[in-house]
């Protein structure tokens, strides 16, 4: 590859956030692996290697959309008009790393499933989705609706006059087809690379102030300033509660509720009436779900728990864990805030301050967990200590122990950090612990109780410590 | 810039003056470093009440970092800072009460409301003076049930001074207030800062890189650089007392030795010549025909000071 061509497949790896380091690769490469582990822990090495191996084919398929993310950024109307070469190298890698990943995704499944050929149209076919779909982002939707709509692959008329169709030519003229097809879609991965003009920079601007939502909203920080009137209608409908309580606070304010009010200037995202709200959204959710199931398909609510235990209880730990790992963030992203809030008359300081603070998020955290578990543990468990998956939710008790630190030490957060440490604990370290049960024959409630001793020791010896941090807001300033 | 400041003024050491009265702040021996990196060395600074202070220096100076210190915000590896004679750390509320700071970046409470943001901080303060929030809001034109994210800059960096200003601080600090207003938004908040010094005797204390703000409002100009003060005075009395003289050395140390002029700074020239920048409280006496002396404006000394 020319050096060009490597300095454009490169540019991504090199703008990546330096601050956050290997956190975004390392969050993928264990989600792609949790899945094997289970298939590997449950059933058996053979049915594992397949996972593995579809595993590697998806991460292919994650490669490509991270490269072609990069290309889009690259392709500014700018250099396209003034760079000598630009538009046409941007092309010619994206062709050349759309091919090779091509071939990579064919070999390895039709090593495993045979239709070589087959497999490397098909694996092309939804790279180049990717690619459309990351120029022209609202083509997720209707994809998204699509994949999740059964009916539509097996019934449509239209959709499978079209697969007879490229099935039949592909069994006449398998390497015709492949040619042309092949041919047709690199000429269309070519076009998305546009050659400046006012046309394009609007699809960039419009492109560039998404892409910048998504990141600030991942690290928990406001969107508001690029949300149109749908977005700040909807954050003014979710919003209601947190605004209630502001009200509620605003009207009588004394020093008994002085904290409280501080805390409302840290954002509505991470305070406890938007977590009761995702909570009541996400319970009223499932319960939905469950209605339909039950009274459309007939199925019986016993035998839907019993299939949905562990997906209930690792998807609801992770949401509670994730939001008291969340907090970070959002302590970093107001720590400005917080420097106005330190002139504040009443606003404790030092050692005080840290107490409270913790004191505050560490009930909150707390809360959430023993809510959610109780709710999962009575309900979907029925109340069976011996369940394993009662492993899921107790590695969301310890959680909150990671409030109690040195905040005004902390360097940026990144987006994925949260994610990982939530992904690390809750389905890695319950798998882990479902599986030491097992294999030593012990009871779930030891593990219960194993924890709750690990817990209460480390916060003990946490908390104390907590008096000798320097003053937690400004949060980061030592960082 | 080469030059190199060789003298202090007595703002750099303060000494204590039974005549004035008490300061409102008093900084001493200030040491901060991010890092290996200096940032404030030594510094000394004082702020007496009604005082309107414009600090100037280069990008990267530490102005920001100074005025966070001043406030408590960030600990210093040494020295000691004193607000209305309470040491910074240990402010009491009444204290507190009396501090107002526009930090420099104005978008801050964003998921607020401009009405949202106003009661939030009114609920903190045993004073506030509604009226003038009133007055600022209608006359400053802010949407008042926008979020704070969705106003512009100007608006933003507007609210952020009423906010300020609400609770009728006699402490104001300011940390480039005006970098995001226009020509007429400037000047309608320096009338509004002026009219807060001689109602309420407020001493205030604002940087910025805007220098025909400073001329029309500060009564008092302090040059920071290398993590000091180098330089803090009436700006009247600047223009009046400072020049640049260049000339021969020997010429020049004659004069200076004749006259008593305080040296602020001085830079070698080719041959045998040197630029200084000195200042004289009693005039000079006559200038030796090989000495050439020029007046000097605030842009030219901020490019000789910083």
């Amino acid at each position: 590859m020319s050096s060009p061509h490597a300095q454009i497949l490169l540019a991504p790896w090199l703008e990546r956030d330096k601050r956050t380091g290997w956190w975004g690769p390392a969050l993928i490469l264990l989600t792609a692996s949790l899945p094997t582990l289970a298939i590997w822990a449950w059933t058996s090495a053979e049915r594992a290697g397949v996972a593995a191996l579809v595993t590697a084919v998806v991460l292919l398929q994650v490669l490509w959309s991270v490269q072609f993310g990069g290309l889009l950024r690259q392709n500014h109307p700018h250099a396209a008009r003034l760079v000598p070469g630009h538009q046409r190298r941007l092309r010619e890698a994206a062709v050349g790393l759309w091919l090779l990943l091509t071939a990579g995704s064919a070999l390895m499944l039709g090593s495993m499933f045979g239709h070589t050929l087959a497999w490397g149209l098909g694996a092309a076919g939804l790279m180049l989705l990717i690619a459309l779909a990351s120029r022209a982002p609202l083509l997720w939707w209707p994809l998204a609706l699509l994949s999740g709509w059964p009916g539509f692959w097996t019934r449509n008329e239209l959709w499978l006059a079209l697969r007879g169709t490229a099935v039949a030519a592909y069994q006449q003229q398998p390497l015709l087809l492949a040619v042309v097809m092949l041919t047709l879609m690199a000429w269309l991965l070519c076009v998305q690379m546009q050659g400046g003009g006012s046309g394009h920079q609007k699809v960039y601007d419009r492109n560039a102030r998404s892409r910048q939502a998504m990141l600030e909203g991942a690290t928990g920080r406001s969107t508001l300033r690029y949300q149109g009137h749908i977005g700040l209608a909807l954050a003014r409908g979710f919003g209601w509660p947190f605004r209630a309580w502001m009200r509620h606070l605003l009207a009588r304010p004394d020093t008994r509720n002085l904290l409280a009010r501080a805390e409302l200037g840290l954002g509505a995202r991470s305070h406890w009436t938007a977590l009761a709200l995702a909570g009541v959204i996400v319970l009223s959710g499932t319960v939905l779900v469950f209605v339909l199931l039950v009274s459309l398909n007939g199925l019986r609510l016993q035998d839907i728990l019993v299939h949905a235990k562990y997906g209930l209880s690792i998807g609801l730990t992770c949401a509670t864990v994730g939001s008291a790992m969340g907090l970070s963030s959002a302590l970093y992203f107001s720590r400005r805030e917080q420097a106005l809030m330190m002139l504040l008359p009443g606003m404790p300081r030092g050692a005080e301050l840290n107490r409270q603070l913790v004191r505050r998020r560490l009930g909150l955290a707390f809360t959430s967990w023993l809510l959610v578990s109780a709710l999962v543990f009575t309900v979907v468990l029925q109340g069976d200590v011996n369940d394993p998956a009662l492993a899921f939710l107790l590695m969301g008790m310890p959680a909150g122990l990671l409030l109690m630190r040195n905040w005004a030490a902390m360097g940026p957060p990144g987006a994925q950090q949260p994610m990982l440490l939530t992904l690390l604990l809750v389905p890695l370290g319950g798998l882990v612990c479902h599986e030491a049960l097992r294999w030593l024959g012990l009871p779930s409630w030891l593990l219960a109780a194993s924890m709750l001793a690990l817990t209460l020791l480390i916060g003990a010896w946490l908390w104390r410590r907590l008096a000798s941090y320097p003053q937690a807001f400004p949060v980061g300033r030592l960082g | 810039m080469s030059a190199v400041i060789t003298t202090s003024s007595p703002a750099s050491h303060p000494a204590p003056d039974l005549a004035l009265p008490s300061p409102s702040a008093v900084l001493r021996d200030l040491q901060l470093n991010y890092g290996s990196q200096p940032v404030l060395m030594g510094l000394n600074w004082q702020l007496l009440p009604g005082q309107v202070v414009g600090l100037l220096g280069r990008n990267g100076a530490g102005k920001t970092s100074l005025l966070e210190a001043l406030l408590g915000l960030r600990e210093t590896q040494a020295g000691s800072v004193h607000l209305f004679g309470q040491p910074v750390a240990q402010l009491d509320d009444a204290c507190r009460a009396r501090i107002g700071y526009v930090p420099q970046q104005s978008d801050l409470f964003d998921g607020f409301t401009a009405n949202q943001l106003l009661a939030y901080f009114r609920s903190f303060y045993p004073r506030w003076n509604e009226a003038k929030v009133e007055g600022l809001m209608a006359r400053w034109d802010i949407p008042r049930d926008k979020p704070i994210a969705k106003l512009s800059g100007g608006q933003q960096q507007r609210l952020s001074i009423i906010r300020a200003l609400a609770h009728e601080p006699d402490l104001l600090v300011l940390d480039e207030p005006v970098a995001s207003l226009d020509p007429a938004g400037r000047r309608d908040f320096l009338r509004e800062l002026v009219e807060q010094v001689l109602d309420r005797g407020t001493t205030v204390v604002f940087s910025t890189h805007i220098l025909s703000d400073l001329e029309r409002v500060a009564f008092n100009v302090a040059f920071m650089a290398e993590g000091r003060i180098a330089l803090q005075a009436p700006l009247d009395e600047l223009i009046d007392e400072v020049r640049a003289l260049s000339g021969p050395t020997a010429a020049l140390q004659g004069l200076i030795a004749s006259d008593g002029l305080k040296v602020l700074s001085r830079r070698p020239l080719e041959s045998g010549r040197e630029r200084c920048l000195v200042r004289s409280v009693q005039g000079m006496s006559g200038l030796p025909p090989s000495v050439l002396s020029e007046a000097l404006n605030l842009e030219d000394l901020f490019m000789e000071l910083t």
